[in-house]
């Protein structure tokens, strides 16, 4: 049997629980005469309710099941179920809804129980009014919300402390871990379990003591301090601090900043050393500017004398010249500030010719074994970053024998049919580098060639990712063989060049050469702004025959080119200069004179060569200091290639 | 009164039901059953205040709950007649003309 109340009447201003909207209520009574009691009850003090009357468990589970309720008025005693488990079955049918036990005063223990389970409140039968009755089913409702809505904010905060990346510690007013998140257990380096109840000092040194009065006496904070782990590692942390969120407790959330301050600390050291290598270029510029004029004038002293006390100490000079623009070269190489010249190398020649340095890199506790193959083919590349490929790699070879080993260079022809997956199939010469040290993980072979990793302490992590950018500006492929504790290879393959021969380049070198050809009649431009300098080549020119048109800057350069009549055998221009720089200049004379050589001179030598956008390979360089004696040899060449 | 009148149909309606339990279990010797009916007995007259027949319902639960039923039939008797007057007097209280 099922009765249906609907109970619907218009609030009166007296109520003590302010409604909302209409409760929906289960009745769940056996006793037809209970049953009416209740349903009258709630009629007569007049609120908003939707009652629905079941007569049995069974039935009032089904209801459940279909509808939410908000509340259940629950007889405990009914033809198929009686007690507690009447109770039990309800509750976890509906976990949701607000129960309110109907009982008997006989019973009254047994509801009691069922409060402490979970039941809002229980009403004794025969002692209640409607007005009682109503009150206890708007605050048993508006418990059970209260108490939901707790549970979902416990649930949310307990998913944001659990999931969060940040370390989170609940520390009380001893020092002691309430409560941690894994976060904060992977940051101290141990477990959960192992970090609750222990004293967060212990994890920490004299820079947290202070960090903590501080945050102590102002109730809120940030700061840093490092945190020390039990297997002796240390992790940089960010602290935000707030004090008492609970009674006689703090909260700490902890980021790890040791990745970050890390990558800060090699990201402002590779800053330095690019400034310091800016520095080092622009000095030795100019240097190699005021050796310029120092060499040019000793040899015109020379040129003009037949004294052999002046040639003797001329000669002096022009040996210290050369031995300074060695310091100036190393300077420049130090900066980095090479200048990048693809050409047609021999590996197994550039291997020959670093085979000192390596002996020296690896120290004397690893033998070096070097193999050049016969008949190795030419690859285009920069044999400046060659010998740097070839010397970083022997250096992290070396790296990896502490206590010695064998070092092996070798360099072969090899034919890639482009099964490896790595190295496309074509035609390549195949530098190796070998050691027996200690190998690693793949993990560790994923990472190598990254920008800034590295396994060693002191290392920038540069240097294998510097030679696979080198690698894979020639065109090639890197790949690497290792195996923990079974040393690593590392295999560099340079395509062959299409060109199969070595062409005559033009001498761009400062070597003192024998007696050549420098003399000739023909009009040269020189521009140069460096004033000593112009005069002495200018000087040296004339002496050689050559009509010298002298510029100060690009601008006159120019002016000369449009406005000299005759033909103009070569410009002779420096490239950094104010108004119209070299690169303008070229420009210029491949407009107006095509036929006109050019030969670039520069005390940069460096990639600022490159930024400037002139094609080397059409035009000729000598880089300051040059001898007198090299420029005529240039120029000459340079007139003779041309017609 | 309309509620009153209502509720008194209802237990006169409902009583030879219980009653007929409370003797079935007494007749069959059924200590749980005897409990519970006898319960609800009780809590249907307490309603109306009926102190001696819910004293008789209760005695009756009690002995479905200690399972010694040889009091029962005499006390079962007693509530019968309790229940019989309690639903006479309740009925002249709603008026003759309570509704059937």
């Amino acid at each position: 049997m099922q009765v249906d109340v609907q109970v619907k009447q218009t609030p009166t201003p007296a109520m003590e629980v302010r409604q909302a909207r209409p409760l929906s209520v289960l009745l769940v009574e056996d006793s037809l005469v209970d049953a009416r009691v209740v349903s009258g009850l709630l009629k007569a003090s007049g609120d908003q309710l939707e009652c629905h009357h079941v007569l049995g468990c069974a039935e009032a589970l089904r209801a459940l099941e279909t509808q939410h309720y908000d509340v259940v008025l629950l007889d405990l005693n009914l033809p198929d179920s009686s007690g507690y488990e009447t109770f039990a079955s309800i509750y976890r049918v509906a976990p949701r809804a607000a129960i309110l036990v109907l009982s008997s005063s006989d019973i009254e223990e047994l509801a009691i129980r069922t409060v402490r389970e979970g039941a809002q409140d229980y009403l004794v039968k025969g002692s209640f009014d409607g007005r009682l009755l109503l009150r206890s089913i708007r605050y048993a409702f508006e418990r059970n919300r209260a108490e939901e809505a707790l549970r979902n904010s416990e649930a949310t905060v307990r998913a944001i402390f659990e999931n969060s990346l940040d370390g989170i510690v609940i520390v009380g007013r001893n020092g002691i871990c309430r409560e941690a998140n894994s976060a904060a257990a992977i940051l101290f380096g141990t477990s959960r379990q192992d970090l609750i109840g222990k004293n967060i000092h212990r994890f920490t040194g004299q820079d947290f003591e202070e960090e903590w009065v501080r945050f102590r006496r102002s109730n809120t904070g940030r700061g840093q301090f490092w945190v020390r782990r039990e297997d002796g590692t240390k992790r940089l942390v960010d602290c935000c601090f707030s004090a008492n969120i609970l009674p006689e407790c703090d909260l700490c959330m902890l980021r790890d900043m040791t990745e970050q301050q890390s990558l800060e600390d090699q990201l402002r050291h590779s800053q330095k050393m690019e400034a310091v290598g800016r520095l080092a270029g622009g000095v030795a510029h100019d240097f190699n500017n005021i050796m310029g004029i120092i060499s040019g004038y000793a040899e015109l002293l020379q040129l003009n004398s037949t004294d052999e006390t002046v040639i003797s100490r001329t000669d002096k000079i022009l040996s210290a010249i050369l031995k300074a623009s060695s310091l100036t070269k190393q300077l420049l190489a130090f900066g980095h500030k090479q200048f990048v010249s693809p050409k047609l190398l021999d590996v197994s020649a550039v291997l020959d010719e670093v085979k000192s340095m390596v002996h020296c890199l690896v120290g004397a506790e690893v033998q070096v074994i070097l193999k050049a193959g016969e008949g190795v083919r030419l690859v285009k590349a920069d044999q400046g970053q060659l010998e740097q490929v070839i010397l970083n790699l022997a250096s992290n070879a070396s790296d990896a024998m502490p206590l010695g080993g064998t070092l092996t260079l070798s360099v072969e022809n090899y034919t890639s049919t482009g099964l490896e997956p790595q190295v496309l199939a074509g035609e390549y010469v195949r530098l190796s580098v070998s050691d027996t040290g200690t190998g690693m993980d793949s993990e560790i072979q994923s990472h190598i060639f990254e920008p800034f990793f590295t396994t060693k302490k002191a290392h920038s992590g540069l240097g294998l990712s510097t030679v696979y950018g080198i690698v894979k500006q020639s065109g090639g492929y890197i790949t690497v063989q290792a195996a923990p504790n079974g040393g690593s290879t590392f295999r560099v393959h340079l395509p062959v060049a299409a060109e199969a021969r070595i062409l005559p380049a033009v001498p761009a070198d400062t070597g003192w050469s024998g007696q050549s050809g420098t003399n000739g009649h023909e009009t040269i431009l020189l521009v140069d702004d460096e004033d000593a300098l112009r005069e002495a080549a200018a000087e040296y020119l004339e002496g050689c025959g050559y009509k010298v048109l002298k510029a100060r800057d690009g601008k006159e350069g120019m002016d000369f080119l449009n406005s000299y009549q005759g033909e103009i055998a070569a410009v002779v221009s420096d490239i950094v200069m104010p108004q119209v720089s070299g690169r303008g200049l070229v420009d210029h004379v491949r407009n107006t004179r095509p036929d006109t050589g050019v030969l670039l001179i520069s005390g940069y030598a460096d990639d600022a060569v490159v930024r400037h956008g002139i094609f080397l390979e059409t035009t000729a360089f000598l880089q300051k200091p040059f001898t007198l004696q090299a420029l005529g040899e240039t120029i000459r060449s340079l007139i003779k290639r041309r017609s | 009164m309309e509620l009153l009148r209502e509720l008194v149909a209802i237990l006169a309606e409902e009583c030879p039901g219980m009653l007929t339990r409370i003797e079935t279990a007494v007749a069959e010797g059924n200590a749980d059953d005897l409990q519970k009916s006898s319960h609800k007995m009780k809590g249907s007259v307490l309603q109306f205040s009926a102190s001696e027949a819910a004293a008789f319902a209760s005695q009756l639960e009690e002995m479905g709950r200690t399972s010694s039923l040889a009091e029962a039939p005499t006390v079962l008797a007693r509530l019968t007649t309790e229940v019989t007057l309690l639903l006479e007097v309740l009925n002249k209280m709603v008026g003759q003309g309570a509704p059937e």
